[in-house]
């Protein structure tokens, strides 16, 4: 990395290398038989140049020519890409726990008796349906070095899986995952809970159109963080499109809700002690008690907006992309909803006749910006005088994300998975349209 | 590399092997309004391995030439914990060996074509957009993936086959007091850098369509028949069916294989399918798969009843059904899996204003806004729409998504137009990326469905 980044500063004013190996291994088991099993070993580079003001990139997988590589970076400033910022220097970072060395010596067979051991548990749990079991292993090493003298790195080791129990005749299901950073497994009280939410949501049942309450679960939340983000996003901020341009320190969510970006929490996976740029991490408020604190920022848009870095610049990715290949953007990868004050049982008992969104289809496709949503229950639950009554035959949740969590009934005490989703805990909205085929 | 690649799993304590070496050359040009986000060209490598032993099936993707070998140890130790655990047994379909090579054929090579002028038409077609009244900004990009790929197993295929796909697109986005609206914008295909040129009225006119959004209201939900538009009857189709045809998404649901098996009628007579990846005009152009099976167009459902499924040659074996060439990876990272290609309801007889007629009173929806399956539930979104009363086209409308059964849905066709119309890109996300998922359809009436609305 020092030679390519030498190399580099030969025909360029600052630049930057970033570095990322990833290996792992997976297993999965339906209907009790182990099916594949797959290893990957990846690693890749990305160079980023600044020249006269202007920006170069370029990236690769094997390191096999240096001077291509800084050649295509080199090429890409044709384009004239102004570059609004500087690479950063060495600060002070936070040291984080988040490797586990005993995740290097996990073999395929010790995957297989994980997989067995939750095919145990399920065997026990009177399911109607086929069930699929996964769980996989992987740790990786990223680093950064750049011209302004930082060379910061992390390691991170990751352990999880978790089971599908599908519905008779069907693929879709209710599922339980979990995620650690080394061997262990799963809460076996959690997995036992969503065997019985499976079970109470065996039955279809047909609900009319109308407005009620809806209860997010953690697996369905992306829905609306995906929109307030895009909202607060420095990228809308810059270019004028955001719905929250000019509401800094304006109430615009119930008080209820307040959403931090955590990157130091090591009880979830993914703590970072520094964004993509090599920015070290901080928490940040985005919304809190409902009012809208700020933008978050890469390097660029911190630089167009006139902001300090709010350390949230990743080489983000969707859809299985090349994280090499991408550019960091302004990105919330550590953001969690604050805990309220109700159990998920105390939150059921506030639905008089409602919707739980376990799990949805179609967040992508609405107009993300202006907060829109429009997505389908896969699958969603009927709520009635507080009990779960059976699964909604072809149901969708509507509505508009900002407009939504104004009308806040009630925020979980804590996460609703000990071990996954983030930590998030459940949202439990009021008046939110529900549409199905019985008006 | 052939040589190379023989040489790599020759000796592979194995029954079957097979390996893929693929560079890829990606080039991106990106607007994010009138700021010139990104500009560049790179190239990735990388290596797959697949063993069969015993019946034991294992893969291995790895960057480094170096790891091939590690690689190869660590899918042999999977495969044998897959036997000795009484794991799932797979057998291959029997296939031919096959050595090719199968070069371009371009209409405009656009590798050829110098950077500043990918930029400037790109910048041209932006700035026609930002040039609208109500265009606040606008999110466009020009991106082109080449692909060199080679092939080589153990039982003597060897093929090298390049891919190049190209496209423009991205969204505009209208504002007015408060009110964002936006609309997708795609070019592109798999025959070369040409058809890019000339599309200034396309993206003019999309660009208009965000303007005319924000005087649209949001639909209101609950259950309508409907026509879509052949771009949405291909997302619909998509979405709807083809995830279902492809034979590793039911191949372990014995409950739903029974339902789809072939020959049940799971639609109405108006629904002919089919998958064809042949032409080489279309995206989703390719002559061999991933594992070096040629591609055949497959009738997947004729006047409702299931015809043919696809598959790799794992499912073909195990569902005891010919192979038809659609075990597809997204690039060097992944190891193949069954993907549609090109999916398309066949068109039928009558014109556009014969449907509108037929459904008098409902929803004319129009062009994909992404679509999601899971299961035998989907759902897709339209970018906009209009009411159509007593046969007329009416007011237009916005945040459309519709939500659906694959087992009701489609028997609920009630009729096809005249008029296919293929997409021009792609972008289905079965864990991999397919850029080359072409889709599409003639106009299609819908009846009883299920539309979510504020």
């Amino acid at each position: 990395m020092k030679k390519l980044l030498e190399k580099a500063l030969e025909v360029a004013d600052q630049a930057e290398v970033y570095h990322l190996e990833e290996e792992g291994t997976s297993a999965s088991m339906r209907n009790g038989k182990l099916k594949e099993m797959s290893t990957s070993i990846q690693s890749g580079y990305s160079l980023r140049i600044i020249k006269d003001g202007m920006l170069g990139t370029a990236y690769t997988k094997n390191l096999l020519d240096r001077d291509e590589l800084v050649a295509n970076a080199l090429a890409s400033l044709k384009g004239e890409v102004g570059a609004s910022f500087s690479f950063p220097g060495p600060a002070e970072m936070e040291e984080l726990d988040t490797f586990d060395r005993s995740v290097a010596d996990v073999t395929p067979r010790e995957l297989q008796a994980r997989c067995g051991r939750i095919m145990e548990f399920v065997a026990k749990q009177d399911l109607e349906g086929e069930v699929t079991v996964g769980v996989g292993s992987g740790l990786d090493r990223l680093r950064i070095v750049n011209s302004a003298g930082l060379d910061v790195s992390q390691s991170t080791s990751e352990y999880g899986g978790g089971m599908i129990m599908h519905y008779p005749g069907t693929e879709t299901g209710v599922y339980a995952q979990y995620e650690t950073r080394g061997p262990s497994d799963p809460d076996w009280d959690y997995f036992e809970r969503q065997a019985g939410l499976y079970r109470a949501t065996v039955p279809q049942v047909n609900i009319p159109t109308g407005r009620m309450k809806v209860l997010f679960m953690p697996t369905s939340l992306y829905a609306l963080t995906w929109r307030l983000g895009a909202g607060a996003s420095g990228k809308s901020f810059h270019t004028e499109t955001s719905p929250l341009l000019g509401r800094a320190g304006e109430k615009v969510l119930s008080e209820k809700i307040s959403m931090r970006n955590v990157p130091h929490d090591t009880s979830v996976l993914g703590a970072r002690a520094f964004d993509d740029e090599g920015v070290a991490t901080r928490s940040l408020d985005v919304f809190e008690d409902g009012v809208f604190r700020t933008p978050y920022v890469n390097l660029d848009y911190a630089g167009k907006l006139g902001m300090e870095p709010t350390a949230t610049g990743y080489r983000s990715t969707r859809w299985g992309g090349e994280t090499v290949a991408q550019q960091p953007v302004p990105s919330l990868q550590h953001l969690r909803f604050a805990y309220g004050d109700s159990s998920f049982e105390d939150m059921l008992g506030m639905m008089d006749r409602g919707v739980v969104v376990f799990a949805l289809l179609g967040a992508h496709s609405g107009n993300i910006l202006n907060g829109d949503l429009s997505v389908g229950l896969n699958p969603g639950f009927f709520v009635e005088d507080g009990r779960i009554k059976g699964r909604v035959r072809d149901g969708m949740v509507a509505g508009n994300a900002y407009e939504m969590l104004q009308k806040v009934a009630a925020v979980q005490d804590g996460p609703y998975n000990p071990a996954g989703g983030r930590g998030h805990p459940c949202i439990l909205l009021d008046d939110v349209s529900v549409s199905t085929r019985e008006s | 590399m052939l040589q190379e690649l023989r040489k790599l799993i020759a000796d592979v304590p194995a029954d079957f092997a097979d390996i893929r070496y693929e560079v890829k050359r990606e080039t991106e040009v990106s607007f994010a309004g009138a700021d010139l986000k990104e500009v560049g060209a790179s190239t990735t490598d990388g290596f797959v391995v697949r063993v069969l032993k015993d019946g034991g099936f294992a893969t291995a993707k790895v960057t480094s030439r170096e790891d091939v070998r590690r690689g190869l140890k660590m899918a042999l130790e999977a495969a044998e914990v897959i036997v000795d655990s009484g794991g799932k047994r797979t057998e291959l379909a029997d296939v031919p060996a096959v050595e090719d090579t199968v070069p371009l054929e371009l209409d405009g090579d656009p590798r050829e074509v110098p950077m500043e002028d990918k930029i400037a038409q790109v910048r041209k077609y932006n700035s026609l957009m930002l040039d609208r009244p109500e265009i606040a900004t606008t999110n466009i990009h020009y991106e082109e993936v080449y692909r060199n790929k080679y092939y080589v197993s153990t039982e003597g295929s060897a093929i090298n086959e390049e891919l190049l796909t190209s496209g423009m697109g991205g969204e505009a986005v209208a504002q007015r007091a408060g009110l964002l609206q936006n609309i997708r914008i795609s070019a592109g295909g798999s025959d070369g850098w040409n058809r890019l040129l000339g599309r200034e009225e396309m993206f003019e006119e999309r660009a208009g369509l965000a303007e005319r959004l924000l005087d649209a209201d949001p639909v209101k939900g609950g259950r309508y028949n409907v026509i879509l538009s052949p771009l949405l009857a291909g997302v619909f189709t998509h979405e709807a069916f083809g995830h279902f045809s492809e034979a590793d998404l039911v191949e372990d649901n014995e409950s739903l294989r029974e339902k789809m098996s072939l020959g049940a009628k799971l639609g109405s007579d108006h629904v002919t399918i089919v998958a064809d990846s042949t032409p080489r005009s279309q995206l989703g152009y390719y002559r061999y798969d991933d594992e070096g099976v040629r591609v055949r167009p497959v009738t997947l459902m004729e006047k409702g009843v299931l015809k043919g499924r696809l598959h790799s040659r794992r499912t073909a074996a195990a569902m005891d059904e010919p192979v038809t060439g659609h075990c597809v990876a997204e690039d060097h990272r992944f190891a193949p899996i069954v993907r549609m290609g090109t999916i398309y309801v066949a068109p039928g007889e009558k014109s556009f204003d014969d449907l509108l007629s037929e459904l008098g009173d409902g929803l004319y929806l129009v062009d994909g806004k992404g679509g999601q399956t899971s299961g035998e539930n989907f759902t897709f979104g339209a970018q906009y729409g209009f009411i159509v009363e007593g046969g007329k086209l009416g007011p237009m409308i916005r945040d459309i998504n519709i939500m659906g059964n694959l087992f009701t849905t489609l028997k609920s066709i009630a009729g096809a137009a005249d008029d296919l119309q293929i997409s021009e890109r792609g972008g289905c996300g079965k864990g991999q990326l397919n850029i080359k998922s072409a889709l599409g359809g003639p106009h299609v009436l819908i009846t009883d469905m299920v539309v979510g609305g504020v």
